[in-house]
C-alpha cells in the first residue's frame, strides 16, 4: 500500500475514534484497512429518527486523490440513493477533494438524508414522492427505519 | 419521451475504457527526461505540413523539451517542476524564500477560508519540505529533483497542495476572476468553481487557472501553442505570456489539452 494512503487512513481512523461526528461511527475491518464498516444514525426530529443505517466504504490506493466507494447495506428509501445502495452525492463524484476524510464523507451523507437533492434522482419514486407528496414520502421513510431495526435483530440472531 | 438506447454501451464498458485510458496514461513518465526539440516532430503527424512549419519555428527558439504525464495534472506539474528547477539551477535564495513565503501565506489563507488545517498540512508539508531542501542545497541537481517529482510519497501531495494554493488565490482575488468564471462556465461563485474545476486531482485546468497560477506564485510563463489547426494565414505558433507583457522565466508547449516543458536556446 502506498504510504500517503496508509498514513491518511490511519489518521482518519484516529479521528473517528477520538472525535467522531454526532450519530456516526466507522472503523476498518480487522484485517483490511482499505475496507470500512460505518453506521449512520438517523438524525433526531426527522423521519429518519431512530434508524441505524449501515454502510461499507471501500478505498483504493489512490485515496485521497480519488474518493472511496460508499454504499448503503441497509435498504434505503431516498431520492439520491439507488436500490443497490449506491449514493448519488457530488462530493463522492465530480466534487471530490482530497481534504474530505471519512468523518466529512459520512457527515455529508448524514445531512443528505434529511436534505435530498431532487435534481439528481437515483430513486425516481422517492424523488417524486419527496416533491409531490411529502406525507407519504415520510411514511415510507419511517417504514424503512423500522425495517432497519428488523435487519439489526436478524443480524443479532445470527 | 426519447430514450437513447444504452444497451450497446454499458457502465462496465465505460469503466473498462476508462481503465484502458488510465493504464495507457500511466505508462508515460510523470516527469520525462529532457529530449532534443527535434523529437517533437514525432509527437505530431509528420505529414501535416502546417504543424511541421510551426515546429520549425519553435526549433529556432527552443533546443530541448521535457514531457509531463497527461493525467490532468500536467499543467500544474509542469509549472511546479519548472519553478523548482529554476531554484535548483540558479540557487537564488531570494526566489527560494519568496516561493516558500507564498506557500506559507497560502496555508494561512486557506485556514482563514475554513479549510481543515490538519488535512491540508499533509500536502503542504511535503511541498514545503521539498522547497526547503532545495534552499539548503540537499537537492543538488535537476536529476535529483526529477526523482523527487516521481517519488510515491511526493508526487501527488505537491500537486494537490498547488491546487489548493491556486484555489486560495482565486477566491481571495475573486473580483478579478469572477467575470471569466461567469462568462465561460456554468458556475456562479468562485467557491463552486474552485471546488469543482480546480481542487480535485486530475482535473484539467483552463486558461483562467493558468493565469491565476502565475499570478499566485509571481512567475512569468510563456505558452507556445502548437496545434493542427490553421488559425490564420500566417500559420505562426501562437504565443501567450502570463502575465501579459512580462518577461517569461518558464516556457511550455501547449497542445490542446496538454502541456509539456520547453527550454530556451
Amino acid at each position: 500500500m502506498s504510504t500517503p494512503c496508509k498514513r491518511r487512513l490511519l489518521r482518519d481512523f484516529k479521528k473517528m475514534k477520538t472525535d467522531p461526528p454526532q450519530g456516526i461511527s466507522a472503523s476498518p475491518l480487522n484485517d483490511n484497512i482499505m475496507q470500512w464498516n460505518a453506521v449512520i444514525f438517523g438524525p433526531d426530529e426527522t423521519p429518519w429518527e431512530g434508524g441505524t443505517f449501515k454502510l461499507t466504504i471501500t478505498f483504493t490506493e489512490e485515496y485521497p486523490n480519488k474518493p472511496p466507494k460508499v454504499v448503503f447495506n441497509t435498504k434505503m428509501f431516498h431520492p439520491n440513493i439507488y436500490n443497490d445502495g449506491g449514493i448519488c452525492l457530488d462530493i463522492l463524484q465530480n466534487q471530490w477533494s482530497p481534504i474530505y476524510d471519512v468523518s466529512a464523507i459520512l457527515a455529508s451523507i448524514q445531512s443528505l438524508l434529511t436534505d435530498p437533492n431532487p435534481n439528481s434522482p437515483a430513486n425516481s419514486e422517492a424523488s417524486r414522492l419527496y416533491q409531490e407528496n411529502r406525507k407519504l414520502y415520510e411514511k415510507k421513510v419511517k417504514e424503512m427505519v423500522e425495517k432497519s431495526w428488523e435487519e439489526e435483530e436478524e443480524n443479532a440472531d445470527e | 419521451m426519447d430514450h437513447v438506447d444504452s444497451s450497446s454501451f454499458s457502465m462496465s464498458d465505460y469503466e473498462r475504457q476508462q481503465e484502458e485510458i488510465e493504464s495507457e496514461t500511466k505508462s508515460s513518465p510523470i516527469v520525462g527526461d529532457k529530449q532534443s526539440i527535434e523529437s517533437l516532430r514525432q509527437a505530431y503527424n509528420p505529414d501535416n505540413e502546417q504543424v511541421q512549419k510551426k515546429i520549425n519555428e519553435l526549433i529556432q527558439n527552443y533546443s530541448v523539451w521535457r514531457t509531463v504525464r497527461g493525467d490532468g495534472n500536467c499543467f500544474i506539474r509542469a509549472f511546479l517542476f519548472s519553478v523548482c528547477e529554476e531554484l535548483v539551477l540558479k540557487k537564488d535564495t531570494t526566489k527560494q524564500k519568496h516561493f516558500q513565503s507564498v506557500l506559507k501565506n497560502s496555508l494561512e489563507s486557506l485556514v482563514n477560508l475554513g479549510y481543515p488545517e490538519m488535512l491540508l498540512d499533509d500536502f503542504y508539508s511535503v511541498l514545503d519540505d521539498l522547497v526547503t531542501e532545495i534552499g539548503e542545497g540537499k537537492i543538488k541537481s535537476v536529476d535529483e529533483l526529477q526523482q523527487r517529482f516521481v517519488d510515491p510519497d511526493t508526487k501527488d501531495a505537491i500537486i494537490c497542495y498547488m491546487r489548493f494554493l491556486i484555489s486560495a488565490y482565486m477566491q481571495l482575488n475573486g473580483d478579478e476572476y469572477i467575470p471569466y468564471v461567469l462568462g465561460t462556465t456554468d458556475h456562479v461563485t468562485m467557491d463552486s468553481y474552485c471546488k469543482t474545476e480546480l481542487e480535485g486531482m486530475y482535473k484539467e485546468v483552463d486558461n483562467i487557472i493558468v493565469s491565476a497560477t502565475c499570478a499566485a506564485c509571481g512567475v512569468s510563463l510563456r505558452l507556445e501553442c502548437v496545434d493542427a489547426q490553421n488559425r490564420d494565414s500566417t500559420q505562426q505558433v501562437q504565443t501567450i505570456t502570463f502575465p501579459d507583457q512580462s518577461e517569461p522565466t518558464i516556457f511550455m508547449l501547449y497542445r490542446p489539452g496538454h502541456y509539456d516543458i520547453l527550454y530556451k536556446r
